[in-house]
């Protein structure tokens, strides 16, 4: 579908070199880099909004420098970063705004592109509110209007970048679900720049990691299988199980270790506060907090809340 | 839906109110006329309704039009609700058309043919020259922004020469130009007016195939560039609109300050929309309407006192734009 041959990107400076990637229809790609890699400029190079240095990028075959901007609209649609600052688009009227390369010159809606317009909202969960004002609505909402209208420029490729930013962690699980789901069901290719790693490796058919100037593409599992994650976050955060990424802050130690034991769950609770706090837990330790179903006795004193046994520990333990 | 049913009892409001004010500017002026005059060809007052005040309402309406839509069109372009028709420097451009011709005057006494076309004519090249300028700027510049900024330098270039050319001239001079910056609706008569309904119209026209593209670029200019529009190409038919409805209107009545400012706003809060389809017709609405109260206010004072239209549109235009900024802040 899309194609890339040797092309480079960056503005002054080249970001990244030699790149020979391509997108495959229905196929759902996570981009991840941290910031600054390139990864708003690998995307909008994609579709042509952004000039390469060098190198050629088809699109069904054909170089998509060759096309017209009018043409390429119907390749690409995009959400982009950039805050929308209009303070009276109904929802609607934005999603409408998306047929553009569809409509004739007065930019007329047909009964279909109506028909179209609705279907796009209805489909990102925003039926309800197809008149409210745009400017109104929640971070979240808004991106499922954004996302909406792409739908309604109806591309076979669809280029998000960071729809998760801003988000609260129930939308940004949302939108990845949303995004997923419709590039199966409209069997739409989408590249979507993300930072949550976690999500990416949930949803995505292809990984892209820009790490060090440079590119590296494949299934999550084959990243992880040849260590790039590894090489890539090089730095103590990051966590690199098996089969999974994650990552953890690094705790300053304390010298104390204090024993938990008791009932499973107030225990376990009570021991992750306690590495929260840089202690060390062992089994045979000299203090011992005894953990039951609501309280913790340490020292012979009782506790009904883990932060007061916390606070007790600091001011007659620590270092 | 109830927002569109709403909208048509808004524009069905405005076209009465626009019919209204267009009989009230005819009725009011600065000489009383009994309605038994109306019909009497000989009779001065006759003259006076229809070769004056009938071709003035029908400049207050075309320039009203005019000036607001250029408002509109620049607010969309620069993203900015500040933006007028005269920010891209056509007005000073006009000016120092108009200055060059009546203070360099003393310099080149030929010059002083015929007064009123020659305003038009040197007011027209000036406002030209400027544009041309900004065309030449806008294939240059990508960013709206840095071309709002090369709009205001030249515009503060001209002003300059302006101010030097006054240095330099006659009182007599110096107070035809003056005047000429007050602004006047009633120097179109109907020999200019058939100049400048049809430029005033073939702008408008021109802008209907331009409101596809301004509600794309509500979205910014990437999202217009993602959806199939160039944006030099969009800029430079947006500029020539302008250079049309505001420097064509300029250079028949002077200058004439905030009514293409705070019209888009009127609209857009009228029609609760930024919709282009919604806000342009709605704008050459109450632009119509805003400059033909405009007018009748002129002719408040009576007793043959007539004030300046571009102090009374200042005066009407201000406090409309700062409660769009108290509103705006809330």
């Amino acid at each position: 579908m899309l194609r890339t041959e040797d092309v480079s990107i960056g503005y002054d400076h080249c970001l990244l070199e030699h790149l020979n990637v391509q997108v495959e229809a229905g196929e759902f790609i996570c981009l991840i880099g941290l910031n600054g890699s390139g990864k708003s400029t690998l995307l909008q190079s994609l579709c042509g909004l952004q000039n390469i240095l060098s190198g050629n990028i088809y699109i069904d075959g054909k170089n998509i420098y060759s096309l017209k901007q009018e043409v390429l609209a119907k390749y690409f649609s995009l959400v982009l970063t950039d805050s929308i600052h209009v303070d009276n688009l109904s929802v609607f009227d934005l999603v409408a705004i998306g047929r553009c390369p569809h409509t004739n010159w007065l930019g007329h809606l047909t009964k279909q592109d109506k028909q179209i317009v609705y279907q796009a909202i209805e489909q990102v969960g925003l039926t309800t509110k197809m008149n409210t004002n745009f400017t109104s609505m929640s971070d979240g909402e808004k991106q499922r209007a954004m996302i909406a209208k792409v739908l309604a420029q109806d591309t076979p490729i669809v280029l998000l970048d960071e729809p998760t930013a801003y988000l609260d962690v129930l939308n940004r699980i949302h939108i990845m679900q949303l995004l997923k789901n419709l590039s199966k069901q409209m069997h739409k290719s989408f590249v979507v720049s993300t930072h949550e790693l976690d999500l990416a490796m949930q949803v995505a058919d292809t990984i892209w990691l820009i790490a060090d100037n440079q590119l590296y593409v494949g299934a999550p599992e084959d990243l992880l299988l040849q260590n790039i994650f590894q090489q890539v976050f090089k730095f103590e955060y990051y966590h690199c199980e098996e089969t999974s990424v994650f990552f953890h802050l690094p705790q300053e130690h304390q010298k104390v270790t204090i024993a938990v034991h008791g009932d499973d769950r107030s225990a376990k609770l009570m021991q992750k506060a306690l590495e929260r706090k840089g202690f060390g837990v062992a089994e045979n330790a000299s203090i011992c907090i005894l953990a039951k179903e609501n309280t913790f006795e340490i020292d012979g004193k009782m506790f009904t809340a883990i932060a007061d046994v916390l606070n007790y520990i600091a001011t007659n333990y620590s270092d | 839906m109830t927002k569109n049913k709403r909208n048509i009892l808004v524009f069905f409001a405005l076209l009465v109110l626009l019919a209204g004010s267009f009989c009230g500017d005819i009725c009011f002026g600065s000489v009383h006329i009994a309605l038994s005059e109306w019909n009497n060809p000989e009779s001065l007052y006759h003259d006076i309704l229809f070769n004056f005040r009938l071709p003035k309402a029908i400049t207050a309406i075309l320039v009203g039009a005019a000036i607001s839509v250029s408002g509109l069109l620049m607010q969309t372009m620069f993203h900015n609700p500040l933006a007028g028709p005269y920010v891209l420097g056509i007005s000073s451009g006009a000016s120092l058309g108009v200055a060059l011709f009546l203070l360099g005057s003393s310099f080149f006494p030929f010059l002083l043919l015929n007064n009123s076309l020659g305003l038009i004519f040197s007011a027209t090249i000036g406002a030209v020259c400027v544009l041309l300028l900004i065309m030449l700027f806008s294939l240059r510049l990508k960013q709206a922004e840095s071309l709002l900024i090369v709009g205001i330098m030249l515009g503060q270039l001209a002003g300059a020469m302006v101010t030097i050319l006054q240095n330099h001239s006659n009182p007599d001079s110096l107070k035809l130009f003056i005047v000429w910056s007050f602004g006047s609706l009633s120097s179109v008569s109907w020999t200019y007016m058939q100049v400048l309904l049809p430029l005033v119209l073939v702008g408008l026209l021109l802008v209907v195939i331009l409101l596809k593209p301004l509600n794309a670029l509500l979205l910014g200019e990437k999202y217009a560039q993602s959806l199939g529009f160039s944006i030099r190409k969009i800029h430079f038919i947006i500029i020539i609109c302008v250079a049309i409805l505001a420097g064509g209107t300029t250079a028949f009545t002077g200058p004439i300050a905030f009514i293409g400012m705070a019209v888009p706003h009127i609209a857009r809060r009228l029609t609760n929309s930024d919709n282009h389809h919604i806000t342009f017709p709605a704008s050459i609405l109450c632009g119509a309407i805003l400059l033909l109260w405009c007018d009748i206010a002129c002719q408040l004072p009576s007793n043959g006192h007539v004030l300046p239209i571009n102090a009374v549109s200042a005066l009407v235009g201000t406090p409309i734009i700062i409660w769009i900024i108290i509103k705006r802040k809330r």
